[in-house]
C-alpha cells in the first residue's frame, strides 16, 4: 500500500469510529463503513448528526479540515449523494497540502 | 465546545469564526435546530465574524427540560447565554420564531444587541403562541390539515403513525416549500433508523409546557418594537405568510431596512440560501460600520 492510501485507510477508520459514537446505534456499530457508505441513503444522518460529526472532526484534525464550509459549497442534492470515501478523499487533501 | 449553562439548564453551543463581531444565531420551532444555520449561513459569515451557535431549550442537543417554553423565557435563555458567554455586546440573526427571541432580547436588554438580523421573522401578528401552539395541541385530520398550512404536511403524520405517509400528498398541492418538505419526508419514511428531529419534537410536545408555553406567548406590541432602537435588516419571502409582519417591522421599528426574497415563501434559509447569504453578509457590515 502507497504512503497516500495507507493514510486514507486510517482516515477511513478514524471516520468509522466517530460517526459510529455521533449515531450510537446497535446496528450502524455491526455495519461496516466503507469509502462507499453513503452518508443519508445507508446511515440515515440527520444534519444535526453531522455537526455533532463536524465536531469531533475538528477536534481531530484541527484548523487544516473545514468541513462546514466544504459541506456550505454542496447543493442540497450533492449532500444527499455524499459518501464517506468523499470526505475521507477530502481531508487526505486538506493534509497533503498543508 | 463545552455545553453552557443558562438559567439552570444545559444548551448545546457551537463556536465558529474569530474576531469581531460576535453574532448569535436563533433558530426556529419546534422541527429545528442549529444546524440550520451550519448548513447554510455559517460558513460564509464565519469568514466575517465570530459566531455564537446554539440550540433552543428542548431543541437539538440541548437539554429538554419540562417547563419554560415561552418566547420570554427563551428570550431571557440568550441573555444568560450571552452572559455564560462573556460577550458584552452582540448582533443577533433570528429566523422564523427565533426572530420572535431576537426581538423580545433587543427589548428587554436593549444595551447588549448591537443589530438585528431577522429571517422570515415571527413578531406576533398573527397571535404566534396560538398559531404554532394549537396546531401542535391538534389531532387527528384537523392537525394535518393545520401542520400542511403552518410547517408543511408532515409531522403529523408520523408523529401520529410512527412513519411519514407520504403517499397520501398531493404534491402539486404544495407551494416550493411544501413539495420540498413532502420530499423530505419521503426519504424519512423509508428510514430504518428513528428520526433524532421528530423523537425530540415529539418528546418536546408530549412531555413539556411547550405546546401551553407557545400558546401562552404574547406578540411583541407596537410600543415596544418602537423602543428597539438597534439597526435591524429584515430578510422576507416575497410570498411568505410572514411578509405582513416584515412589513409592519418597518412601519414601526425606526431603524429598519426591509429585503424581499423574489418569489420565495417562509423556507427562505433553504429555498434561497445564496440570495440570504449574500444579503446577510452585507447586513452585517452594514450593521457594524
Amino acid at each position: 500500500m502507497s504512503t497516500i492510501e495507507q493514510n486514507k485507510a486510517e482516515i477511513l477508520a478514524t471516520l468509522s469510529e466517530m460517526i459510529k459514537e455521533v449515531i450510537g446505534e446497535d446496528w450502524v456499530s455491526e455495519t461496516p463503513i466503507t469509502m462507499d457508505t453513503s452518508f443519508v441513503s445507508d446511515l440515515e444522518v440527520e444534519s444535526i448528526e453531522l455537526v455533532a460529526l463536524s465536531e469531533k472532526i475538528q477536534a481531530k484534525y484541527g484548523e487544516t479540515v473545514d468541513f462546514p464550509s466544504w459541506l456550505s459549497g454542496m447543493e442540497l442534492e450533492q449532500i444527499i449523494a455524499l459518501t464517506v470515501g468523499q470526505l475521507v478523499d477530502y481531508i487526505a487533501k486538506c493534509q497533503s497540502s498543508r | 465546545m463545552p455545553d453552557v449553562i443558562s438559567r439552570g439548564v444545559r444548551f448545546n453551543v457551537l463556536r465558529m469564526g474569530q474576531g469581531e463581531p460576535v453574532v448569535v444565531f436563533v433558530h426556529g420551532l419546534p422541527l429545528d435546530n442549529m444546524s440550520s444555520y451550519f448548513m447554510t449561513l455559517a460558513p460564509e459569515l464565519a469568514k466575517h465574524a465570530r459566531l455564537v451557535l446554539y440550540d433552543l431549550r428542548g431543541h437539538g442537543r440541548s437539554e429538554q427540560p419540562p417547563t419554560g417554553y415561552t418566547g420570554a423565557d427563551m428570550a431571557a435563555d440568550l441573555a444568560g447565554l450571552v452572559d455564560a458567554l462573556g460577550e458584552e455586546r452582540v448582533f443577533v440573526v433570528g429566523h422564523s420564531f427565533g426572530g420572535y427571541v431576537a426581538l423580545r432580547y433587543a427589548a428587554d436588554h436593549p444595551e447588549r444587541v448591537r443589530g438585528l438580523v431577522l429571517l422570515d421573522a415571527q413578531s406576533g401578528v398573527a397571535e404566534i403562541g396560538e398559531r404554532i401552539g394549537s396546531s401542535v395541541a391538534m389531532e387527528g385530520e384537523e392537525r394535518d390539515r393545520r401542520f400542511k398550512e403552518v410547517f408543511g404536511n408532515w409531522l403529523a403524520k408520523h408523529a401520529a403513525r410512527g412513519r411519514v405517509d407520504v403517499d397520501d400528498i398531493d404534491l402539486d398541492d404544495l407551494d416550493a416549500d411544501g413539495r420540498s418538505t413532502a420530499e423530505f419526508a419521503a426519504r424519512l419514511s423509508k428510514r430504518r433508523r428513528r428520526s433524532p428531529m421528530i423523537e425530540t419534537a415529539v418528546r418536546l410536545r408530549d412531555t413539556t409546557s411547550f405546546v401551553k408555553d407557545l400558546m401562552a406567548t404574547t406578540p411583541i406590541d407596537d410600543a415596544t418594537l418602537a423602543r428597539i432602537e438597534c439597526p435591524t435588516v429584515g430578510i422576507f419571502g416575497e410570498v411568505s405568510d410572514l411578509r405582513v409582519d416584515g412589513e409592519r417591522l418597518a412601519r414601526v421599528m425606526p431603524r429598519f431596512r426591509l429585503v424581499l426574497v423574489p418569489g420565495v415563501a417562509h423556507g427562505i434559509l433553504f429555498h434561497a440560501t445564496a440570495f440570504v447569504r449574500d444579503e446577510a453578509v452585507k447586513a452585517l457590515k452594514e450593521l457594524s460600520a
